[in-house]
């Protein structure tokens, strides 16, 4: 009996381990309009529409060898002429004394496709409907929720706006002037004959003077820190960050402290405020720098995406944003401390100078542009401020 | 927090090492793409394995449209596996797109990743006029509608009903635990940002010491590519293996797991 593929009304392919076409029968030869001779060896990417090799690649071969058999499987094949016949596919694959061969068997299924491509499309519009529909249900319960929560949210900030407000005015007014008079107080008795005091009352006096000094520096900072306007500022404009960083640097520039500033992409920003970011971390790098060693900071930047959703769970759009890096060698500190040194009046080293609030305010002039700050240090290594702005 | 991210992308362990090795699968297949390849660094490492979102065993429920709607989201996926199981110093290993999404998580968190290898990677898949991706808009469209018609004729009708396997559950049960599972909507948009993606701009961005491993022969991602990949990023390899096809990884693991043995050890 002759080769039955030969005569078999349906597409034959056998296939070696790279692919390759080792043998096909006459049918699939003259519905693809080529000799036998001119596939042989050929790889099978020569029978595939661009589209169809994408599949191929992706999931059929991956598929094929991993599970050795596959059934039903929709493909393009191309004609030596490039014309497109859609094909139903059964594979399964074997190994012939250590050679893997691939079995194919397939038919043409121009009618069944176009049917099956209509039934797609209505399936698909319908889905469509439903999805939109759902979609926009869940969209309007998720925005009633949302407004709910935005009225009390304002409802709660107005209120402690207003509490913040008077606290304001207490620090500034009503703290100042008491600590004016003990000032006044503790000077006149300065002045006193110094006969007039024991060595204990002296040392106490000295001790009011320092004390209440200290109350009045905390008390500016104080004041700083809760007069500095959230709100959102109007002088937003391009800012060139790397010229800014220059500026700022030069402020601390001094024998045995380098600077290295590397190209700076520009943001979208308050110029004043952003002097006075960088200002306060340039500050701090000076400040704890290690006693050992010259000083060295480096600020780097880069654009990359990031999910400007902060605080809602599960919302994402990805915005580029310019990351800033001011990493130093100074003395570092526990990385456990990494958030809450953000913090107002938080700090690590009580022998440090200041009360803390650099970093504290810097997170605030950072949020205030819708941005993000992170710090991470390693004792006796240096640290590493991270901050995200928009790019301009 | 660690069992939940574990159920969430399917997270498997294997081998007895200190370093972490992390594999990232491709576009249209899982984990299981790695079997051939992982056992050879059994030995020397921790491997760790996963499946994004919508794939292999993973529940398609997690999946977020706004979130994968840019490679972003995966590569968050990747971070967030990281977070959780507090890995560092890791090797990351990713196929196909992957190889871009590693690099975007590389590009996020530098000193979490000690080296990236990247298998048949590609910053651009489509033509844009002197980059030669190998593809155009209308080649992708038709790859989505080929996915349409193969998961209307193969998934849903391997389901029980058609198999008449309804009395006897495990047989079904067999079938739709087969490999490379994906959830079509999933994989169509993953096609659509892995296809039209341009990821060019974030090659030079790339800090972590890396590797790409081209195949002779890829139609997806061929040697130009890869060696436009390897040029515009620093501190980069470029091996070539004799391999065929897009998947050396599973045509040829011994050269693939080489490759990588050889770059690691010579690297470190």
């Amino acid at each position: 009996m002759p080769d039955p593929t030969a005569l078999l009304p349906g597409g034959v392919l056998v296939l070696d381990a790279e692919s390759r076409i080792i043998t096909i029968n006459p049918y699939a030869c003259t519905l693809l309009g080529y000799d036998e001779a001119d596939l042989l060896g050929e790889k099978i990417d020569r029978l595939l529409t661009t589209a169809s090799r994408i599949y191929f690649q992706t999931h059929l071969y991956p598929l094929i060898t991993l599970q050795k058999a596959a059934d039903e499987l929709y493909l393009t094949l191309q004609t030596r002429e490039r014309i497109w016949i859609p094909v139903l596919l059964n594979v399964s694959t074997h190994d012939q004394d250590g050679e893997i061969r691939t079995y194919y068997a397939f038919i043409p299924v121009y009618q069944r496709r176009k049917f099956e491509q209509e039934l797609i499309n209505a399936k698909k519009s319908a889905e469509d409907a439903l999805l939109r529909n759902d979609e926009l249900r869940r969209l309007q319960q998720q925005l009633q929720s949302q407004q709910a929560d935005l009225d009390r949210q304002i409802g709660l900030l107005r209120h402690r706006n207003d509490e913040l407000e008077q606290f304001s005015k207490i620090i500034s007014h009503d703290l100042q002037e008491p600590l004016r008079k003990i000032n006044l107080f503790a000077d006149l008795l300065t002045r006193e004959e110094p006969a007039a005091f024991t060595t204990m009352g002296r040392r106490a006096l000295d001790g009011v003077a320092r004390s209440s000094a200290r109350l009045r520096a905390l008390i500016t900072d104080l004041q700083l820190y809760f007069s500095h306007d959230v709100r959102s500022s109007d002088k937003v404009g391009v800012v060139d960050t790397e010229a800014l960083v220059h500026t700022v640097a030069e402020e601390y520039s001094a024998a045995d402290t380098l600077f290295q500033v590397t190209k700076l992409p520009a943001v979208l920003g308050d110029r004043e405020e952003l002097i006075r970011l960088f200002r306060h971390l340039l500050d701090n790098a000076v400040k704890f720098r290690h006693p050992d060693r010259p000083l060295t900071v480096q600020i780097s930047g880069t654009v990359l995406s990031v999910n400007s959703f902060q605080h809602l769970p599960d919302k994402y759009r990805y915005n580029d944003y310019v990351r800033i890096v001011v990493a130093d060698d100074g003395i570092g500190f526990d990385n456990r401390y990494r958030e809450d040194i953000f913090r107002i009046m938080e700090k690590l080293d009580a022998r440090s100078p200041g009360i803390g609030l650099g970093l504290a305010l810097s997170k605030k002039i950072v949020e205030k542009h819708n941005g993000q700050i992170s710090a991470n240090s390693e004792p006796g290594q240096g640290t590493q401020i991270t901050v995200l702005l928009p790019v301009a | 927090m660690q069992k939940s991210i574990i159920d969430r992308y399917n997270i498997t362990f294997h081998g007895q090492g200190e370093q972490v090795i992390l594999f990232a699968h491709g576009f249209g297949c899982d984990q299981n793409m790695w079997r051939y390849v992982a056992p050879a660094f059994e030995q020397d490492y921790k491997l760790v394995m996963f499946d994004y979102i919508g794939h292999g065993r993973t529940s398609p429920e997690h999946y977020n449209r706004d979130r994968y709607a840019s490679l972003q989201g995966y590569a968050q996926d990747i971070l967030d596996i990281c977070h959780a199981l507090e890995l560092d110093n890791v090797i990351l290993v990713g196929h196909s797109v992957s190889s871009m999404i590693g690099a975007l998580a590389c590009i996020q968190e530098p000193d979490r990743f000690a080296r990236l290898i990247m298998v048949g990677p590609s910053a651009c898949y489509i033509n844009d006029g002197a980059y030669v991706g190998g593809f155009e808009r209308q080649d992708i469209e038709s790859l989505l509608e080929m996915m349409d018609g193969n998961f209307l004729g193969w998934a849903n009708a391997l389901g029980p009903t058609i198999m008449g396997n309804g009395d006897r559950p495990e047989l079904s049960q067999e079938l739709t635990e087969s490999f490379c599972k994906t959830d079509l909507d999933v994989a169509q948009q993953f096609a659509r940002v892995t296809f039209y993606g341009d990821n060019r701009s974030d090659l030079p961005k790339l800090r972590t010491p890396s590797l790409v491993i081209q195949s002779l022969e890829d139609v997806i991602a061929p040697v130009e590519v890869g060696e436009y990949v390897a040029k515009n990023i620093p501190n980069s390899s470029f091996r070539m293996i004799s391999a065929t096809g897009h998947c050396p990884h599973l045509s040829a693991p011994t050269e693939t797991v080489e490759a990588i043995r050889e770059y690691l050890s010579r690297t470190n």
